[in-house]
Order: structure tokens, then C-alpha cells, then sequence
């Protein structure tokens, strides 16, 4: 397996996204549009007395949110342009070139990273420009440049290691957009069953005690910590907890992945 | 095994996770510079023994090499070394005929200049200059398996595998591609496997043969030596009237009875070569008072071998 291999195979990918224009506005456009809706419908609810983060507008608090939110849409749709190739037989006529099996995949999976994370910093740049619109400050977060990388691997990591993998096994086991599809509203509750859109002590009883179990809530702590708080001490405990949970996940549903795409293989 | 062999095929089995036996432990060899054809029915295992070939299946039993490679343990050199065209020829839907065969070059490790070379000979070879900026969905499927071709040869590979390369293909491309093959045979000494269910592709193409039916080969040799197991030359005689008892005795007692067979409307003489004795034969029957209508000397062609092979009729299957 060559290195050069899997850079050509990455830069036909990166070539690939210009004619795939809905996987990139899907993934791009829905975030959007949920955040102007949002932060308009819901901005009372930094009002709410004993809100912690009561004294950050609201279209800051639900900005982590639709970061997250953005990993995940993307994410599920990385298996788009790989689905293309499974289903009109490319991808096995590549399997008996030195594109082979692994550096396909491989380079799949830079691609969808590299597109994911442009995403993430397009949406980075429309709350900073919405955020100039209301308070009339162009300004960045309290944790800066490097704050914003952070922000953007992290939710990246967590969205191809976590989300993509398992879309991607999905792929290959269905073969089937519309399967893959299916799976998009498990993603979707996950983040609506976190601390995302409402602070904990305003989330029912029930749903505070369940979060615990949410992965993503993980990941949205320590977005958060670092948007809005900058890189202090509890966020950078939320930040480490966040890296174990995708270090984690990824692993479990990496393996899953590469039983999959083995057992694809007759 | 002899330097000569690009392809050595030893009791290679394939059973499939369902359960289909689909390859039963096949022997064969593919000298440099061969053109080898797998002639068979649907179903057969041509496409499973080739994708075995171009690592694409895992093998159940027995050992392929190619070029010395074992296919297994040696897959990354042989797919550097082998151009494969699958059945169901299946390209990147997303780009445009010339953006393909760029990247495929690239795949092999050309950069520069010698990219824009490939790319312009892959467009000259096999006719595709005027679809270069295409999208491929928008091309006929002929064109599409001709660029399918394309790019299986851009890195000159030394064996070419090629899954029935002319389904689809009309007649005047069909020959077109026979004269390109032959042309990558004589020219640069690619060696040629492929399977068909054309006989006429198995019979001018072809230097070997062999008849696969169900995961096995029941024969294998040259076209022309293949043809000779199925036996004589017959003539056959169309007739005004049906023979009388005694016309059959004397016909019998003239060519040997093994060689005469005779219904109502017609008579075949079976002899060693058809068109040289046509006329003396056509004399003694003449003489026997026989009325002949018309006559043809019928050669044992591909399909007579097939079906004394296979028990199936070629010609149904195209
Ligand atoms: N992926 C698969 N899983 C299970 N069985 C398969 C698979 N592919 C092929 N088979 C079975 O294996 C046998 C051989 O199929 P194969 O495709 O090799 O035949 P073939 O000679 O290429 O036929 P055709 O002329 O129709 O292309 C068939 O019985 C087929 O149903
Ligand atoms: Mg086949």
C-alpha cells in the first residue's frame, strides 16, 4: 500500500464533491437553517431564571449544538459518494488496480474528513457573522484560532470515527442510500436528547439522569466549554473526557467497519 | 512451472458463502503472448474463476499464479502487472472520459508529461477522442466498455483479463476490438484471457480454448483441434422423394454404413473432407438414379463441440 496511491485516490474524492452538489448543501444548509430558526424562536430561554449560561444569548448557547449537529448530518452522508462507487461496480474495478481495498477506503475516509471539516468551519463562520449582526462586534471566541481548530476536530473526529464508520459499514453491508438514510433520526434524537439545545437543570428529571449514557453529550460539553468559556480547566476535563469517548467509540466501530467491508468480500 | 507461463491455474476450487460450488478444482495454463478463451454456459464459473485471477474473490481451494505472483499472497504485484475489464463494465459516474483515464493513470504512478501522453494514446487506441469531455453516464454502453477497456490498458499491463469484452458491443465494434486484441497479442505481447459465449470470437480470436460447464473444464485445445474431436466432414442432400429400401442399401454398401444418415427430405454422407470429394460423391449418387435437390457440406463448427461437451447449443445462448 502505497502512500502515493491513497493521495491520488484522495484528490479524485476531493474532485468527486463539485459534482455531488446535494451532499454538500444538505449537510450544510439544514444546520442553518436550524440555527437562524432557533436562536429567533427560543431566545427567551436565556431568561429563564437559573440558567446557568443565562447571561450568553441564546444563539451562542445553541451554537455547539449545531456544530455538533453539522459532524452528524455530514457525516451520515459520507457514505454518498463511496455509494455511488459500491453500486455501479467502480469500486470493484478499482479493487484489481493498486487502488485495491484499503487505501479506497482509506482515502474515502480523508475525504469525508476534509469535506467535514470545511463544513464545520463554514458554520463556525456563520455564527461569528450572525453574532457581528446582533452585538455589532466582529469578534472570535474566547479560546481563538487554535479554540476554533479544537472545536472543529474534535466534532470531525466524532463525526467520521463515531458516525461515519458506522455508515460506512452500513454501505457496505446494504448497499442501499435509503438504508443508510434510515439510520439518520437515531442520530438526530441523540443530539436532541442532550444538553444541546437546553442547559441540564431545565431538562426533565428523567432526561437529566439519561444523558449520562449520551455520547454526544460528551462531545457537546466540551465544544461548548471551549466556545464559550475558552480553554479553562473544567473545559479542558470535558475536552479529555470527549477525546477518550471518540477514541473509544471510534475503535468499536472501526473494527465494525472493517468486519464488514471483509465479509463484503466473498 | 515454465518461464513462459504468465498464467498458472492449479485445482482451483470456489465455493461461495451460499453454498454454490461455482469453480470444481480447474487446471490451466496461459503461455506469454496467448490469447486463452473460456467458452460457457450462464452460470458456468468463467466470471468467478476470473475474478479469482484479478483478486477480487478469496479463493476456497487450489492456487493461481500470474507472472510468477502468487495471487494471494502476492496480490499487490499482481494488480500493478494486470488490466481487468469485468463483465458489467462499471465506471466512476461522476467524471468525464478523459478525467478517468487521467486518474487510472495516475493510479499506476505516472506524473508529468507522461500523463497527458497516456491519456492521448488511451483516447487514439481505442477511438474515444470525440467523448473526451463526456460524462461517462452519458455514453452508450458500447462506448462505455471500450473505455472500460481504455482504462484497464494504460499502464501497458502484461496480462489482460477480460470478462465477455464484446456484450454489447455492435457488430463493426465487435471486429474493431477482435483487431485491437490481436494487435496488443502481436505487437506487444500481452497475453489474453477472456471469456465469451460468441463463437465466432472463440473460433478467430482464440489461440486455446477451454469449455467450462458447471465449475468445470470438460475440454481444452486449439479451436481447430477442438473441432477435430467432433469427427468428419458431413454432406448433406436434399432430396425430390425419400429413398427406397434398396437406394439406403446401396448407399450403405457404397460409404460404409457408420456414414450415412437419411430421413424423408435429406441424406448426409459423412467424409474425411467435405469439399474436396463433394463432386466425386455427388457422381455415385447421381449414377444411383438418386434425385438430388441441393446439397451443402456441413463442417463441425464450435457449437457442435460445444454441445457434444456441454449438451447445450451455443447459438441459444447469444
Ligand atoms: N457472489 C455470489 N454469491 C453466490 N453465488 C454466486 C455469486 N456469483 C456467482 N455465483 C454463482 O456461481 C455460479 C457461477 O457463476 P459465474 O458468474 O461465475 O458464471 P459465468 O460463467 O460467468 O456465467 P455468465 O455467462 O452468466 O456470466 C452460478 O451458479 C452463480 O449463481
Ligand atoms: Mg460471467
Amino acid at each position: 500500500m502505497k502512500f502515493s496511491t491513497i493521495l491520488t485516490l484522495y484528490i479524485r474524492n476531493l474532485k468527486q464533491y463539485k459534482r455531488l452538489p446535494a451532499v454538500l448543501a444538505f449537510s450544510f444548509i439544514v444546520p442553518v437553517i436550524q440555527y437562524l430558526i432557533f436562536s429567533n424562536l427560543f431566545n427567551s430561554l436565556s431568561d429563564v431564571p437559573g440558567n446557568p449560561y443565562g447571561n450568553y444569548p441564546y444563539y451562542m448557547y445553541i451554537t455547539p449544538a449545531i456544530i455538533i449537529l453539522t459532524a452528524i448530518f455530514g457525516s451520515v452522508n459520507s457514505s454518498a459518494a463511496l455509494l455511488v462507487d459500491l453500486n455501479t461496480g467502480y469500486f470493484d474495478k478499482l479493487r484489481a488496480t493498486p487502488a485495491s481495498l484499503a487505501p479506497q477506503v482509506i482515502a474515502r475516509f480523508m475525504s469525508e474528513f476534509t469535506r467535514l471539516s470545511l463544513q464545520l468551519f463554514l458554520i463556525i463562520t456563520v455564527s461569528i457573522l450572525y453574532h457581528k449582526r446582533i452585538s455589532g462586534v466582529l469578534e472570535l471566541p474566547e479560546a481563538g484560532i487554535l479554540g476554533l481548530i479544537t472545536i472543529v476536530l474534535l466534532a470531525a473526529s466524532f463525526g467520521i470515527g463515531v458516525v461515519g464508520n458506522l455508515v460506512v459499514a452500513l454501505a457496505f453491508k446494504t448497499k442501499s442510500e435509503q438504508a443508510v438514510q434510515a439510520v439518520f433520526p437515531l442520530f438526530f434524537v441523540a443530539v436532541f436528547m442532550s444538553t444541546a439545545y437546553v442547559p441540564d437543570v431545565l431538562l426533565p428529571d428523567w432526561l437529566q439522569s439519561a444523558i449520562v449514557y449520551n455520547p454526544s453529550e460528551y462531545l457537546i460539553r466540551a465544544v461548548r466549554g471551549i466556545f464559550l468559556e475558552g480553554f479553562t480547566d473544567s473545559t479542558m476535563d470535558s475536552v479529555t473526557i470527549a477525546v477518550s469517548c471518540i477514541i473509544v467509540l471510534t475503535t468499536i466501530t472501526s473494527t465494525i467497519n472493517y468486519r464488514t467491508i471483509t465479509r463484503s468480500i466473498d | 512451472m515454465s518461464e513462459n507461463n504468465i498464467v498458472v491455474v492449479k485445482d482451483l476450487e470456489k465455493k461461495y458463502k451460499s453454498g454454490t460450488h461455482a469453480v470444481k478444482g480447474i487446471n490451466f495454463e496461459v503461455k506469454k503472448g496467448e490469447i486463452f478463451g473460456m467458452l460457457g454456459p450462464n452460470g458456468a464459473g468463467k466470471t468467478t474463476t476470473l475474478q479469482m485471477m484479478g483478486t477480487l474473490l478469496n479463493i476456497t481451494n487450489g492456487k493461481i499464479k500470474i507472472l510468477e505472483y502468487d495471487v494471494e499472497s502476492d496480490s499487490s504485484n499482481v494488480r500493478e502487472n494486470i488490466g481487468f475489464a469485468l463483465q458489467e463494465a462499471g465506471l466512476d459516474s461522476l467524471s468525464t472520459v478523459k478525467e478517468l483515464i487521467a486518474f487510472h493513470v495516475k493510479l499506476f504512478g505516472f506524473r508529468g508529461v507522461e500523463i497527458d501522453r497516456r491519456v492521448e494514446q488511451s483516447l487514439s487506441l481505442l477511438d474515444l477522442h470525440q467523448y473526451s469531455d463526456q460524462m461517462i453516464p452519458e455514453l452508450s454502453g458500447g462506448t462505455q466498455r471500450r473505455l472500460d477497456l481504455a482504462v484497464s490498458l494504460v499502464h501497458d499491463p502484461k496480462l489482460l483479463i477480460l470478462d465477455e469484452p464484446t456484450t454489447g458491443l455492435d457488430p463493426a465494434h465487435r471486429s474493431d476490438l477482435w483487431t485491437l486484441l490481436k494487435k496488443l497479442k502481436t505487437e506487444k505481447g500481452i497475453t489474453i484471457v477472456l471469456s465469451t459465449h460468441y463463437m465466432e470470437e472463440a473460433d478467430v480470436l482464440c489461440d486455446r480454448l477451454a469449455i467450462i460447464d458447471s465449475g468445470e473444464i470438460v475440454a481444452m485445445d486449439t479451436p481447430q483441434k477442438l473441432k477435430k474431436t467432433i469427427g468428419k466432414d458431413r454432406i448433406e442432400f436434399k432430396l425430390f422423394e425419400s429413398l427406397s429400401e434398396e437406394q439406403i442399401i446401396a448407399l450403405k454398401d457404397e460409404f460404409g454404413e457408420e456414414n450415412i444418415s437419411a430421413n424423408d427430405s435429406f441424406f448426409t454422407v459423412r467424409v474425411d473432407d467435405g469439399e474436396e470429394t463433394l463432386l466425386d460423391t455427388l457422381k455415385i449418387i447421381i449414377q444411383m438414379e438418386i434425385k438430388v435437390k441441393g446439397t451443402k457440406v456441413l463442417r463441425p463448427s464450435l457449437d457442435d463441440v460445444y454441445l457434444k461437451y456441454t449438451g447445450k447449443r451455443l447459438e441459444e445462448l447469444s
